[in-house]
């Protein structure tokens, strides 16, 4: 009785097998997923294992601009909108060839959800068209997936021929130097997206949501992105500066006082700069410790003048003329300076996010 | 400099005193007085504090106490570097079964995997238990109160033949990291 | 009616919230008593607006009466404007009492001389404000009555609060003060928020804490079981709090800006060590209750102890904008 108790009393979260003395150690443990793919346990260990350890540096090569690699035009569908941030598990049978009768399918998927009478935010006269087109140069390594961006245009039904239709709400599903080792463990005839980008309303966010689940048989979740994140993307676009001008970093943190407080703090970029480059050697790569000296100095400056430690709240915002970053998972590029760094991250961030 | 000690008082009879640390004072009140009502054989003194060293002046009055448990708030990276100093008072007995780590609201959306880690660090170094509760509600006010109270009757000596130790050998929380390098294909 | 008083009718209209408009329109005394119980009978916002709107083209309401409403609307809800703290400074006369009617007399010809095209209207409400409202126009337009400058002055004070200046209009408006008030010179206080209240107290120093000897009050726990180690210490940085602030409500501030131009010490790490510029950053501190958010701030114990010099100055100067320069001990706060 008494045994049972302390069984209750031990609550470590899902991770039966982190208690080997526990459980029974010859490998009882998770009896169900001894039947499912065999491959299956592999790649979840390998996540666990490899990906929880934050990388100890990340490469920003310096020539690195995205709006180099693509095309003008396709570049412009990606800078300038506010992004939310989802992660998503592989896709099951996703064909880069089948787009074109993917854009039907989904276009018939909201004709039908219409008409069922699902909330809708837009007019009840619009039809709804879609367009499923691939961007080359986002996806990096070899066994990236080029990236695919979506678009829906809607046009009213009793519109004139010639009227131009509008997009209402943009997508697109991204792969940027993910995990080999990962990827080659997954079982064939599955594509892996870890990150997906929407913008429009939410409505629609979720009937696209809805379909790719139906089609592909994956899941989406929202991301959010952490402190150790957001200080990254504070390096990475401080460190900017010397290809591209910007005229402050602004940091935004909010305290859990009572009322609670949010505090601004917004630096000089030629000062921001002039100290990254004190800390930062003069590489291609940003290490964690620089990363975390940066904004350890930034901190205690604030503390030094006002006596409080920022560290008892939350960092919620990065920002520049580069581009914003929220807590919430959601992101804006204003330049496409260093985004395959910045891709990089945010689809690892996706990675570790995802359940098994 | 001061640190609480263990063994230096005598024990009252069929009573246990808990001792509830947190630098926040958001959920100290409403544990201490779950615990209290809470179903129990023995006398429980619940004392709160928001940092460690304890003060000098209580000394007299304080009677032994028998659990430490420190409350951390794991969205603040503060909360976890004070809790860490404030280990260095207690006494290395207390660090034999006696003292156990609290998260709130581990599954919140906000929640940091980053810092949550970094608690879950911490309370593997020292060997002791985590707990991860649910201070919101009211269920989840009376489920961490009973199981504070396990451990209480352990500390306190009032189930036989079942020392701290012994009971912290089965709790305590594990490196995460350890395992699941060594136990590669064993383990999923 | 005509369509710009339909129009400028129509927006004031809209602005005030369903809940308060008929305390508004009773204290604008334009529709008679059998036309305001008429409006009881319309429920929904829009629908209410519509049947004051019929009823004030019945009685041919003009552009002053529109006025009027409009500086009713915004003496009630002041809080809605950002408001800016100006100071007179040397005083003409010392034993100039002031007169309400010349003031206004003197304003309004002083500024209509500046300019000709503006709109003034000034009126006296309970708590002895006069409200100033000023509709500026120029040779080719009308005065705007959609962006007017609203000032509020309290005749036997130095301050005046001004929302939505613009910066040419604003030697204007600020040279007719000066005259009609006898003074100098005046200058804006770096002090700005939206409870002119709040405003009013922390200039006139009307809420200043009386540090006076209290002794501590333990708050007692709820059971008898449970002892609070820190008791004492709690009770004393409440009372660290009270003292930098004082008891009861505190005035109502929303933002507080620092631009910081110190330089940069890191005596652990050397880092910017031979750099003589300062470190230029600016910090904006923002809440539903700036000093309320910064008293829990002592009471929790994030501030060890007490607050820091530059957030108490917050309080004790009365503004919240300061430029700080490197001139260690003492900080300069700038104009």
């Amino acid at each position: 009785m008494f045994f049972f108790t302390c069984l209750s009393a031990r609550d470590v979260p899902g991770d039966l097998h982190s208690t080997p003395n526990i459980s029974n150690p010859n490998g009882y443990a998770s009896g169900n997923l001894e039947t499912g793919l065999p491959s299956s346990r592999k790649y979840a260990s390998f996540r666990r294992f490899s990906l929880h350890k934050p990388p100890s540096s990340r490469e920003i090569n310096k020539a690195n601009n995205l709006s180099q690699k693509i095309e003008p035009e396709q570049i412009s569908l990606l800078i300038g909108k506010d992004w939310h941030l989802h992660y998503v598990t592989p896709l099951y049978k996703f064909s880069h060839s089948a787009i074109r009768s993917y854009s039907r399918q989904l276009s018939a998927f909201i004709a039908a959800e219409k008409q069922k009478g699902v909330p809708f935010d837009m007019g009840s006269d619009n039809i709804f068209r879609v367009n499923f087109s691939i961007i080359l140069g986002i996806a990096e390594k070899e066994g990236d997936s080029e990236a695919v961006f979506i678009q829906i245009y809607t046009k009213q039904f009793f519109a004139i021929q010639g009227t131009t239709e509008n997009v209402i709400w943009s997508g697109w599903l991204a792969c940027v130097n993910c995990n080999t080792e990962y990827i080659s463990s997954l079982p064939p005839r599955f594509t892996y997206f870890p990150l997906f980008c929407s913008n429009g309303p939410e409505t629609m966010t979720a009937i696209v949501r809805t379909w790719f689940q139906k089609t592909f048989d994956c899941n989406f979740g929202n991301l959010s992105i952490n402190y150790s994140n957001l200080s990254w993307l504070a390096a990475i676009w401080t460190d900017c500066k010397q290809t591209v001008d910007f005229k402050y970093l602004k940091l935004s943190w909010t305290l859990p006082l009572r009322p609670p407080l949010d505090v601004t703090y917004t630096i000089n970029s030629e000062d921001g700069w002039e100290l990254w480059n004190s800390i930062h050697k003069e590489n291609d790569q940003i290490t964690l410790e620089e990363m975390g000296q940066f904004m350890y100095v930034l901190e205690s400056h604030f503390f030094r003048h006002f006596k409080v430690h920022l560290t008892f709240g939350e960092l919620i915002e990065v920002s520049t003329s580069l581009g914003v970053v929220q807590k919430n998972g959601r992101i804006k590029f204003l330049s496409g300076e260093r985004m395959t760094a910045i891709l990089t991250l945010l689809t690892e961030n996706a990675v570790l996010m995802m359940p098994v | 400099m001061s640190v609480l000690n263990m063994f230096h008082k005598h024990p009252e009879l069929n009573t246990a005193s808990i001792l509830l640390v947190e630098t926040e004072r958001q959920h100290q009140d409403k544990l201490a007085e779950a615990i209290l009502a809470a179903q129990r054989s023995f006398n429980v003194n619940v004392h709160l504090a928001d940092s460690l060293p304890l003060p000098t002046r209580n000394e007299a009055n304080r009677p032994r106490i028998d659990l430490v448990v420190f409350i951390v708030n794991h969205f603040s990276s503060r909360s976890l570097e004070l809790t860490k100093s404030y280990l260095q008072h207690l006494d290395v007995m207390y660090f034999l079964g006696r003292l156990c780590f609290l998260v709130n609201d581990a599954r919140s959306a906000k929640s940091d995997p980053d810092k949550l880690h970094a608690v879950r660090e911490m309370a593997a170094k020292y060997s002791s238990p985590l707990l991860f509760t649910e201070l919101q509600t009211e269920q989840g006010l009376a489920t961490a109160a009973d199981r504070l109270l396990v451990f209480t009757k352990v500390s306190a000596g009032f189930v036989p033949g079942v020392s701290s130790l012994f009971l912290n050998t089965l709790t305590s929380c594990s490196h995460p990291m350890e395992s699941s390098s060594n136990t590669l294909v064993d383990t999923d | 009616m005509e369509y710009t008083v339909a129009k400028f009718l129509q927006k004031t209209l809209n602005k005030i919230p369903v809940s308060g408009l008929r305390r508004i329109l009773e204290e604008w005394d334009f529709l008679s008593p059998a036309q305001l119980r008429s409006l009881d009978s319309a429920k929904y916002g829009p629908a209410l607006r519509l049947k004051v709107l019929a009823l004030c083209e019945e009685n041919h309401v003009q552009t002053k009466h529109v006025i009027e409403l409009d500086m009713i609307y915004n003496h009630a809800y002041s809080t809605k404007r950002n408001w800016s703290v100006f100071q007179f400074y040397e005083q003409q006369e010392l034993t100039y009492t002031m007169k309400v009617t010349e003031f206004v007399e003197q304003f309004t010809a002083n500024l209509k001389q500046l300019t000709s095209h503006v709109s003034v209207v000034i009126k006296q409400f309970e708590d002895d404000a006069l409200l100033i409202r000023v509709a500026w126009g120029d040779n080719f337009k009308r005065p705007n009555h959609f962006f007017p400058t609203y000032a509020v002055y309290h005749p036997h004070s130095p301050y005046v609060f001004i929302s939505h200046l613009g910066i040419k209009q604003r030697p204007l408006l600020l040279q007719a003060l000066l005259i009609a008030a006898k003074y100098t010179d005046i200058k804006e206080i770096q002090l700005k928020g939206r409870c002119l209240k709040s405003l009013r107290d922390l200039v006139m120093r009307h809420f200043k804490p009386i540090p006076c000897p209290k002794a501590s009050q333990e708050i007692s726990a709820s059971h008898p079981n449970i002892t609070n180690e820190h008791a004492k210490h709690q009770a004393y940085l409440k009372l660290v709090a009270d003292d930098a602030f004082g008891e009861g409500t505190l005035p109502l501030l929303e933002t507080a800006v620092f631009k910081l131009e110190t330089k940069f010490k890191d005596p652990v790490n050397r880092i910017l060590e031979n750099k003589t510029d300062p470190f230029r950053c600016v910090i904006k501190f923002s809440s539903p209750n700036l000093l309320e958010s910064l008293k829990s701030s002592v009471e929790l114990g994030i501030v060890n102890g007490a607050l820091s010099p530059l957030l108490t100055s917050i309080s004790l100067k009365a503004r919240n904008h300061f430029v700080i320069k490197e001139r260690m001990p003492t900080n300069a706060p700038g104009p």
